[in-house]
This record gives structure tokens, C-alpha cells and sequence, in this order.
């Protein structure tokens, strides 16, 4: 019996040493990655706004701060003291449970995300397969939130998205095969780093462009809004919700919007790396190359969304799965063949 | 390693409790959420296992496809509470005998188990050795196992066709719309301009 004890207070003080120092630099790493990305949803929305606006011949909100520069944190406190309203008949737990776990989907993803040369909270090696693993979990948000608001409308939009979703995983997964077969790894570092000669946007075009469409689709975007149809279904999976839950669900798509983004980036576009390695690429900072060119691809967001009309449900199935699906299998297999062709006369 | 056992048996225990939970929840929607925490449970213990690979791949599949085929179709099938109660009453027994027979089965095999000497030092997982998971699998998988791997693709290729039959309507049963025709249309053959006299009608 003394023996358990001593043991146990051996590891209890080994614990409070090493491993106490080890969780207050993970927290703090998390820290340092999670409220630059809420401040970064924030002034997407704004973003967002303007830029459709300045499209449309607008001004965009301009009333809020310089600029309208304080909006989104206007609509954060409006948001915030509303009251939060559960339907009757509504599974209260369910109801609850969906937005936050949408919410925390979005933000653990990022766990594996590297913004710069070793710059991620956890470098492991299967980091594609856990972002495919965790974007694909959170369907299970809006079936639950759609199933426990028991409304017809929530429901419906519910149904949609989650088919929608799981259609074009299938393809964006095809897409994902492509890119670890050039790069040869499944860690995402390496993945960069194996295009330090050329982007992947070079060779791997089609798949760029077949990548940028089905990620509209994950994100629930424009033109594939389908989910949240106003003229059919009100707004879709999350009618039922006000104030916070429906914050969170806010927060959480677009995030996933600036996640698609991330792995457009470090995907096609090179990650961290300068477009040359010479001199006046080189003097900007890593996070600055990557930081602008996930800014061009959210720009290509908002630009879609502020030009193209929404597809009909039909069309929408018919290009995931008779188009892009059979399109991005044959690639697969092509890019397969030259890999190997390529391995097997010693130039790779 | 306090946190490694902790993990672990944390794990182990969600994983028990929502398998558990899982078959009493009388709702089948909540039955079927439980079967999901569960799966999320047991990919956990694959990490702790060290096999990253596994875990997400476990995560993946039975999470993220087979999963929500399961919550679909228990949304979509509202369950007619009186004609079940009926059913169930005969299935009943099938279940007991098969858990009887399960059951007793395991115990047999867990009552006679004990360790091979040597079986600490066979430890063979990829984490100790300096291959990545993925390799690891990936050499094994298409050298000593390539025609077993084969067969279960051929298997999983002969569901699929066998569900595209099933789904599959006669042509004269659907309706499609064909791009061409649409395009194609003039307004001569959609709209007649007829001017109505008042009080005539047309």
C-alpha cells in the first residue's frame, strides 16, 4: 500500500514539473492560433460586405467606427444580449449541443494547420486525413441541429446540406489523394515543402479549380447555398435558432471558409513559400506570403458568392457525382502513372 | 505516463458506457448518436495505441459515411410504436440466444487466457520502429496482403453495383429534364398572345 502511494506521488510530482510546463505552452499556443482566427472570422464578415457592396456599387457599412471598421463588433454585442429562444417541442439537449460542436469542429481543426517553417501547434504525420477527418465530422452539426429543432424547415435544410456534403467529400477527397501522391507525405509540412521547385497549381490545374468548387459546396457557399435557400427553406438548418447558438454557427461556417482557404493554400498554392527563391520575394516573412494568398482565395470566395446565381438541387448532384467525381478518379489514376513513371527513369 | 493511463481509461470507459447506452436509448436517433460517440471513443484509443493512421481512418469511415447513413435513415423512418411492440415480441429470443451464445463464448476464451513469456517482447508497433504508420501499412498491405486486399475491393465493387441495381427506375419512370430541349425552346411554341374581348372570355 505504501508502495501505490509512492508511485502515485512520484508521477503526481513529475506531472506538475514537466508536464504542467508542457500544457501551458500548448495553451498558449492554442491561445496564439484561436483569437487571431475569431478576430480574422470578425472582419471576414466586414470584409465580406464590402467587397460585395464595392461590386454591386455600394457603399457598405460605413457607420460603426472609421470605415465602418467596428461593425462586426456591433453585430457581435447585438448577437450576444438577444435572448435564446428553444423551440416547444425541440429537443433542448440536441438543440443545444449541435452549435457548439459545429463551433468546436471548426476551431480543432486548426490544430495541424502550419502557418509558417515548423509553425503549427501539433506536426503529426497524418495531418491531411485528421483535417478530412474532422471536416467530415461536422455534418453531424447540422443534421442535429435540423433533427432536434423539430421544425419542417430546419429538417429539410438539414437533409440538403448533409448531402450535399458528403457528395463533394467524395471528390475533395480524390483531390486530396492527388496532392499527397506528388508530395509523397501525409504531413502537411512536407506537403509544403515539397513545392519549393513549382506550385502544385501548376501541374495539378483541373484539380485546383475541381478543389475551389467543392469547397463552395463544404462551406455551404455560394452558388451551392442550396442549404440555406431564403426563398424556399426561410434559411435552412439553423431557422430555429437565435442569439448565441446561432453565433456560434456563424462563427463556425465561416472559419470553415478561411480553413478551405488555408488548404487551398498550402494545398496548391505553396503554403508559406515565396512564388521565387530569390531576393526580393524573400524579404517578406513567411506568415506574410501565406497570409496573402489565403486572402486571395477568400477573395475568390466573396467574389463567387457576389456573382453567381445559385444551382438548382438537381444540377448541383448531377455535377458532384457525373462530373467531377469520374473527372477527378481518372486523374487520380493519371497522376498515379506519372508518379511511378517519374520514380521509375530517376527523376524524382 | 499518468496521463497516458488516464486517457486510456477514460476512453475505454466512454467507449463502454455509450455502447451500453446505445442499445437501451429508446429513441433510435439518440441510439444512433451514442453509436457515434462511441466510434469517436475507439478512435481515441487507437491514438493512444500510436496507430495515428487507424484512428482516422476509423473516424473517416465508420463516423463520417457509414454513420450518417445509419442517422439518416433512423430520421427519415418515424418507427410505429404499436405494430413494433408486436414484431419484437417474437424476435425476442433471437438476440437472448445469440448473447448467450456470445457471451459464454468469452468467457470461455477470457477464462483460459494468460500471456505468452515472450509476449512483451513482441511488441512490434510502427511507432517504435522508424517507419510512419502509413508506410508501414502501406508495405504490408500491397505485398503480403495484395490478393486478400483485391478481394475486398472486388466484394465492395459487387455492393455497389448491386445497390445502383436496386435504385435503378425504367426509363419511362423518370423524370429528367433534357438541357437541349430547354435551351432550344422558342417563344412561339410556350407562349400564345390572344386578345380577349370584355366579357367574352377567351
Amino acid at each position: 500500500m505504501k508502495n501505490f502511494f509512492s508511485f502515485f506521488y512520484q508521477e503526481i510530482q513529475s506531472f506538475c514539473g514537466r508536464d504542467l510546463l508542457f500544457f501551458g505552452e500548448m495553451i498558449f499556443k492554442i491561445l496564439m492560433v484561436i483569437l487571431p482566427l475569431l478576430l480574422g472570422v470578425a472582419f471576414l464578415t466586414l470584409f465580406e460586405r464590402k467587397v460585395i457592396a464595392a461590386i454591386q456599387l455600394r457603399r457598405g457599412p460605413n457607420v460603426v467606427g472609421p470605415f465602418g471598421i467596428l461593425q462586426p463588433f456591433a453585430d457581435g454585442l447585438k448577437l450576444l444580449h438577444k435572448e435564446i429562444i428553444i423551440p416547444h417541442r425541440a429537443n433542448k439537449f440536441l438543440f443545444l449541443l449541435a452549435p457548439i460542436f459545429t463551433f468546436t469542429l471548426a476551431l480543432s481543426v486548426w490544430a495541424v494547420i502550419p502557418f509558417g517553417f515548423k509553425q503549427s501547434i501539433s506536426n503529426i504525420n497524418v495531418g491531411v486525413l485528421y483535417v478530412f477527418a474532422v471536416s467530415s465530422l461536422s455534418v453531424y452539426g447540422l443534421i442535429i441541429a435540423g433533427w432536434a429543432s423539430q421544425s419542417r424547415y430546419a429538417f429539410l435544410g438539414a437533409l440538403r446540406s448533409a448531402a450535399q456534403m458528403i457528395s463533394y467529400e467524395v471528390s475533395l477527397g480524390f483531390v486530396i489523394v492527388t496532392v499527397v501522391l506528388c508530395a509523397g507525405s501525409m504531413n502537411l509540412q512536407e506537403i509544403v515543402l515539397a513545392q519549393q521547385k513549382f506550385w502544385f497549381v501548376v501541374p495539378l490545374f483541373p484539380m485546383f479549380f475541381i478543389f475551389m468548387v467543392s469547397a463552395f459546396a463544404e462551406t455551404n457557399r455560394a452558388p451551392f447555398d442550396l442549404p440555406e435557400a431564403e426563398t424556399e427553406l426561410v434559411s435552412g438548418y439553423n431557422v430555429e435558432y437565435s442569439s448565441m447558438p446561432f453565433a456560434l454557427f456563424f462563427l463556425g461556417e465561416y472559419a470553415n471558409m478561411i480553413l478551405m482557404s488555408v488548404l487551398g493554400t498550402i494545398f496548391f498554392l505553396g503554403g508559406w513559400l515565396p512564388p521565387f527563391e530569390c531576393r526580393p520575394f524573400t524579404w517578406l516573412p513567411d506568415g506574410a506570403w501565406f497570409g496573402m494568398k489565403v486572402l486571395i482565395l477568400l477573395f475568390v470566395f466573396v467574389w463567387v458568392r457576389a456573382t453567381f446565381p445559385r444551382y438548382r438541387y438537381d444540377q448541383l448532384m448531377r455535377l458532384g457525382w457525373k462530373f467531377f467525381l469520374p473527372f477527378s478518379l481518372i486523374w487520380v489514376v493519371l497522376t498515379a502513372a506519372f508518379v511511378v513513371f517519374l520514380k521509375e527513369s530517376g527523376s524524382l | 505516463m499518468v496521463i497516458f493511463g488516464m486517457m486510456f481509461y477514460l476512453f475505454a470507459g466512454l467507449t463502454l458506457l455509450s455502447a451500453f447506452l446505445t442499445l437501451i436509448a429508446r429513441a433510435p436517433v439518440h441510439s444512433a448518436l451514442w453509436l457515434i460517440f462511441m466510434f469517436l471513443n475507439g478512435a481515441g484509443l487507437f491514438v493512444l495505441l500510436g496507430s495515428e493512421l487507424l484512428a482516422m481512418i476509423f473516424v473517416i469511415v465508420y463516423v463520417g459515411a457509414v454513420a450518417v447513413l445509419f442517422l439518416f435513415v433512423v430520421m427519415m423512418i418515424k418507427p410505429q410504436r404499436e405494430v413494433l411492440k408486436k414484431e419484437i415480441k417474437w424476435y425476442k429470443r433471437i438476440p437472448v440466444l445469440i448473447g448467450i451464445f456470445f457471451g459464454s463464448e468469452m468467457v470461455f476464451i477470457l477464462g483460459g487466457w494468460s500471456f505468452v513469456p515472450v509476449a512483451s517482447t513482441l511488441d512490434q508497433l510502427p511507432s517504435r520502429v522508424q517507419i510512419s504508420n502509413t508506410t508501414a501499412i502501406g508495405n504490408i498491405l500491397y505485398t503480403h496482403y495484395a490478393v486478400l486486399f483485391e478481394i475486398a475491393g472486388f466484394i465492395l465493387l459487387g455492393a455497389m453495383v448491386g445497390a445502383i441495381v436496386l435504385t435503378k427506375r425504367a426509363p419511362k419512370e423518370r423524370y429528367r429534364q433534357k438541357m437541349s430541349d430547354q435551351v432550344l425552346e422558342k417563344k412561339k411554341n410556350r407562349i400564345k398572345i390572344c386578345h380577349v374581348d370584355i366579357r367574352k372570355g377567351v
